[in-house]
């Protein structure tokens, strides 16, 4: 787990460039990964850029139905916007 | 006897229950009843969280309870729904249960009129449709 290693902003921008998930701005930013105009996930990250810590880390995985070895990778790149879609549909 | 506590250990209220609502159990240990969420299991079954029923939202009506899992994350409090994929965080655990509620109105507000989901989705808001009222 790679907790350590990201902040919530760096959650927040993964997923704004890479997913291209629009976050609505409330208490907390909110935002649905769309594909092919059906919402699949939905994220929540809390704002500012803060520590992530280990069971909120693990919250945001399962929000975008990724195992925790899955949103490490995501946040280290190599998981590509292909690959996510591939592992969303087959759910 | 049967403890009651509110989720701040300085704000102990006492809630008339009946008998067999709540109680001290057999390892001594106990579960909370508020006016907004009753604590369904000891603390030892998920590594010292708690297990929570969420009975009332704001300006709603539960069918039933929706339950949730609150523990101490490192710096703050998380509360996650344990049906639906939402989560909250605070600086105590009603805190973080008052923002689990908002996150949950917010969400049901999001999905009412929404019909471009996937099935993982659909269901969700079948879910809540059928406990929010």
């Amino acid at each position: 787990m790679k907790n350590a290693q990201y902040n919530t902003k760096d959650v927040k921008d993964r997923c704004e460039t890479k997913l291209g998930i629009e976050f609505r701005d409330g208490k907390e930013f909110n935002g649905w990964y769309t594909l092919n105009g059906k919402k699949y996930s939905r994220i929540t990250v809390p704002k500012g850029k803060k520590h992530i810590p280990m069971g909120t880390y693990k919250s945001m995985a399962r929000q975008l139905n990724l195992t925790v070895s899955q949103f490490d990778e995501f946040l280290d790149c190599p998981l590509t916007k292909d690959r996510y879609n591939y592992i969303i549909q087959r759910l | 006897m049967v403890l009651i506590a509110s989720s701040d250990s300085q704000s102990t209220i006492s809630l008339p229950i009946q008998k067999g609502d709540s109680s001290s159990n057999s390892i001594g240990k106990f579960f909370y009843v508020t006016d907004a969420y009753e604590i369904a299991k000891p603390a030892y079954v998920f590594n010292f969280g708690k297990q929570v029923r969420i009975i009332d939202l704001p300006g709603k009506t539960l069918s039933s309870p929706i339950l949730a899992f609150v523990r101490y994350d490192e710096t703050h409090y998380l509360a996650e729904c344990i049906e639906v994929p939402i989560y909250a965080i605070g600086n105590s655990m009603k805190e973080s249960l008052s923002n689990l509620k908002e996150q949950l109105l917010e969400l049901y507000d999001e999905l009412k009129d929404d019909d471009e989901l996937s099935d993982e989705w659909l269901k969700h808001k079948s879910y809540l449709k059928g406990i929010i009222k």
